[in-house]
């Protein structure tokens, strides 16, 4: 079973197969949902058949846990910055020019108070929609594990409200505010994470982009300074409720593995260029993580490169307990079906513990 | 502290009133345009290897970049009719159907503080329009970024666009982005990659002699 073994991955019990999962192919990749599923859905079929078919489609695949994230920058009403959306999805349905913003000017970014602009919901009211959100979850996919979350965390959120542009100048020009602007937005966020303690949830994901490709985008005492403190804070109630807490970042943030283990994370969520093995060595017996083949490998590699791929994470993973596989950046609807149905293959036949 | 020494230091530190003040000072003090900008070369090089080293980190390289705009502002006037030629010509653009511009701006500014003409097509830009805009300034290269898997085959189109147009003997075709490999760059037959952007301008220089 799906749930049965995502939910012993998570919870270090080394289930008897792999459990697996993917991001957006389930939402995007048309043509491979009906290469898989026999089906004939096009951009524009209906998205409730999308919809259903994309649980069929993880049922196929047997996904064990469905990353899924609920506080998004949609939560900041018209206090944001759009930054435009590329043709990512088949059918480009998903473009989007739009680049608009709240906020003039760095003077504007380093005086924003999110306690005074930012909407604001009770605990209750928090609790009821994260427990309507799981149900519906649940009742769509009841067979895997459901995560609910944050994409707003911390850096994340400064990039949502501000854009790339207007954050960068606003470090630029002051740091050490554009600090005490995150401290004054974890705040803020933190009745989230109360609520997300006292919801119905079992694992909560804590989705944060803190770094780029080339990793830390900033000077990594920034971080240490002002982010992982948030962190800490977010987790402290989670923790006292038993959740399990998965975090996330794409990019590569192998300099501040240790500093989200740290922090109490019980579980990492990684990209192909962060470095699993080092987590595996480090982290395997004591926390879960998800990862990390290479959709580059799946884009344009041999049959031999793919399987090579998927043997390098089973390698690393099939030996820890807490061990999802996952391809770390996605497996967008440009990637050639033949070859994401191979990667499929290998991944089941190597599975088996 | 000599002002050619000043004005690289402020320039290191992202002091963009001061440089430009300074390099007016040294411009009123009769010191050759040709050094003055040496001294802002220098200052972005240091800048351009500490980021290479991941000693500095973008914002920094954005203060010293806009600082050292702020210094060619006052400057430029005087390199032209000094004839002080530029060190080559380039254009640059993120590929069609990508938005992501903070690495190809970078880029941008890693091979203005070389020395090098940069014609900035913005985001979003077509193969033909990398070739119309080489062949009207002139450009001894072609810089292309992409973020996205989904894109970076638009680089071998431009290459193609390049052999279609006749101009491919004429111009080097510089390819970078996250995702993008010596191996991909190799694969679509374009000349030279480099993972950052203060290599990407160390071999821009190199293409241009
Ligand atoms: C910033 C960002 C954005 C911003 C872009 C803002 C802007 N003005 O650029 C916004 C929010 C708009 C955005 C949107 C999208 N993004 Co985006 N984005 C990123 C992010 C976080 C960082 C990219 C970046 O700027 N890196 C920093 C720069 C400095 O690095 P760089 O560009 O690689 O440049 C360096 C080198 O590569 C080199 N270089 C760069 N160009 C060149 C050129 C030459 C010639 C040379 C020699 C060298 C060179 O020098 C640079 C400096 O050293 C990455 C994730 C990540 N972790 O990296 C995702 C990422 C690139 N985005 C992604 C995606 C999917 C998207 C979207 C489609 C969906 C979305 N997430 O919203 C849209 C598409 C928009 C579009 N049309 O392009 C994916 C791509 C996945 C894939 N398989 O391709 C990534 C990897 C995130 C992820 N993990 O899913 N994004």
């Amino acid at each position: 079973m799906s749930y049965s073994d995502g939910i012993a991955a998570i919870n270090l019990e080394m289930p008897d197969r792999v459990p697996r999962t993917e991001y957006s192919a389930a939402l995007y990749h048309l043509d491979l949902i009906n290469a898989v599923l026999g089906t004939t859905l096009t951009p524009t079929s209906s998205e409730d058949d999308k919809r259903k078919a994309g649980s069929e489609f993880r049922k196929a695949w047997d996904y064990g846990l469905e990353w899924s994230i609920d506080v998004e920058a949609s939560e900041f009403g018209e206090v944001r910055t759009k930054m435009g959306h590329a043709a990512y999805s088949a059918g480009n349905t998903d473009y989007d020019s739009e680049i608009k913003s709240y906020f003039n000017n760095v003077d504007d970014v380093l005086s924003f108070d999110a306690m005074k602009l930012l909407p604001s919901y009770t605990h209750s009211e928090l609790v009821k929609r994260f427990n309507n959100g799981y149900a519906s979850k649940c009742s769509r996919d009841p067979d895997l594990v459901n995560t609910m979350g944050t994409y707003v965390t911390a850096v994340s959120a400064l990039i949502d409200l501000f854009g790339w542009e207007l954050l960068l100048d606003g470090l630029a020009e002051d740091s050490e505010q554009m600090g005490k602007v995150l401290e004054r937005y974890s705040q803020w966020i933190q009745k989230y994470y109360n609520a997300f303690a006292d919801s119905d949830a079992p694992v909560i994901m804590i989705h944060d982009d803190i770094v780029w490709t080339s990793g830390p985008f900033v000077s990594p005492e920034w971080y240490r300074k002002y982010v992982f403190p948030c962190y800490k804070r977010y987790l402290d109630p989670l923790k006292q409720a038993g959740k399990k807490v998965l975090f996330t970042s794409d990019g590569t943030y192998n300099v501040f593995i240790d500093d989200i283990a740290e922090c109490g994370f019980d579980g990492f969520v990684m990209e192909p260029t962060t470095d699993m093995e080092y987590i595996a060595q480090k982290y395997g017996r004591t926390h879960s993580f998800i990862g990390n083949a290479d959709t580059r490998i799946l884009l344009s590699g041999t049959k031999e490169a793919i399987e090579n791929e998927v043997k390098r994470c089973m390698d690393i993973g099939k030996k820890c307990p807490g061990f999802i596989m996952a391809v770390g950046n996605h497996i967008p609807a440009n990637t050639p079906v033949e070859n994401a149905l191979w990667y499929n293959e290998c991944f089941e036949r190597m599975r088996k513990r | 502290m000599s002002i050619i020494n000043e004005i690289s230091e402020n320039l290191q530190k992202g002091k963009a009133k001061l440089v430009k003040e300074q390099v007016q000072t040294a411009i009123d003090e009769g010191v050759a345009s040709k050094d003055i900008l040496s001294a802002l070369l220098d200052g972005m090089n240091v800048i351009g290897e500490k980021f290479k080293n991941n000693e500095v980190y973008v914002p920094e390289v954005l203060v010293a970049a806009r600082a050292m705009n702020m210094g060619m502002q006052v400057l430029k006037p005087l390199l032209a009719s000094d004839g002080v030629q530029a060190k080559g010509k380039v254009c640059i653009g993120t590929v069609q159907g990508d938005l992501h511009d903070i690495g190809k701006n970078l880029v941008k500014m890693m091979l203005e503080g070389k020395g090098l003409e940069v014609i900035d097509l913005g985001t979003d830009v077509s193969p033909e329009a990398f070739v119309n805009a080489a062949i009207e300034n002139d450009c001894q290269i072609i810089c292309c970024s992409a973020l996205l898997t989904t894109t970076m085959g638009v680089m071998g189109d431009v290459v193609k666009a390049a052999e279609d147009a006749g101009i491919r003997d004429k111009v080097k075709i510089m390819i970078g982005g996250a995702p993008v490999s010596e191996e991909f760059c190799r694969m679509i037959g374009a000349d030279c990659y480099t993972s950052d952007a203060a290599s990407a301008a160390d071999a821009a220089v190199e293409l241009c002699k």
